[in-house]
């Protein structure tokens, strides 16, 4: 690992940190699972996957995943935090690597966005073992938009980083 | 540069397999949303409190206050709130008044669920 690539991943990971601090700021979406986010942070995942391959995806996904829980003092929270990300972040890797030639990072960011909510919203609901599914009709639309907006930052970021940022 | 990057470089923003796939997300999206507002929503009958395991049930035509662990539920002309509850984030107050069969308030740091049961018919008492 070049200091270069350390200190991309790192910055990445802490505007992660940044967008999470943000989006905690936003009237609680998920008022039945405390600590549930929209997702805006994955785009910090997403650009990372096209920088750094799948691994440094992943990297940028775990730590800040659970750092923004250290910081929120909500440990519980990563019961439906990680297993949101890992699985909307694996489905978006899958995506990429089959069809980039095809389909746009919007798309993909979209997908990968729904994935998250949906994803929150199950556990939460066998955590808690009620029936919580009527409400995905806001968490999976949210999911939506929020993917919209993150796949076309994540587009315009990446369209324009400079070459020389890529360099390992 | 990794290969997903250049491959990014090269493409659109849009293509059409985008479109395809964004409409078919957007319409998974929304089709519960359509459920909703296709079956009409059940009245409650009862409201079932349930605290570290244990449930009770409660009619709903019955005006009552139920005190649990610090938490205060009301029962009220057919509808159930959290009326007070010393716990931090108060996410089950702000859930407000509650009627519909299946809906539900809960504080997750006591663990006290407060489910309304309907007549059974749409699933919603277990």
């Amino acid at each position: 690992m070049t200091a270069k690539k350390l200190t991309r991943l790192a910055l990445f990971t802490s505007l992660a940190l940044i967008l999470s601090l943000v989006e905690s700021a936003l009237p609680p979406l998920f008022w039945f699972a405390p600590g549930a986010k929209l997702g805006l942070a994955n785009l910090l995942s997403l650009i990372a996957l096209f920088t750094d391959g799948v691994v440094g995806g992943y990297v940028v996904l775990a730590i800040r995943i659970l750092l923004s829980q250290v910081f929120a003092g909500n440990f519980f929270a990563l019961v439906y935090a990680l297993p949101a990300g890992v699985i909307s972040y694996t489905v978006q890797v899958l995506l990429v690597k089959l069809f980039i030639k095809k389909i746009g990072v919007v798309s993909i960011s979209i997908v990968g966005g729904v994935l998250h909510n949906l994803t929150q919203t199950v556990i939460a609901s066998l955590i808690t073992g009620v029936n919580l599914y009527s409400l995905v009709i806001y968490t999976l639309p949210m999911g939506f938009a929020a993917g919209l907006f993150v796949g076309i930052s994540a587009y315009f970021t990446l369209k324009h980083l400079p070459e020389k940022f890529y360099e390992k | 540069m990794t290969p997903q990057a250049e491959q990014l470089k090269k493409s659109k923003i849009f293509t059409v397999f985008d479109g395809i796939l964004i409409t078919v997300v957007l319409i998974l999206c929304l089709l519960p949303l359509f459920f909703q507002l296709i079956v009409p929503t059940k009245k409650g009958k009862s409201v079932k409190i349930t605290h570290n395991g244990t449930s009770t049930i409660y009619s709903l035509s019955q005006n009552r206050i139920v005190e649990i662990d610090g938490a205060v539920i009301k029962i009220e002309d057919g509808k159930v709130f959290f009326e007070s509850n010393d716990c931090p984030t108060k996410q089950c107050v702000h859930t407000g008044k509650i009627y519909n069969a299946g809906d539900s308030a809960i504080c997750m740091p006591k663990d006290i669920r407060v489910e309304i049961v309907g007549d059974g018919f749409d699933g919603s008492s277990k």
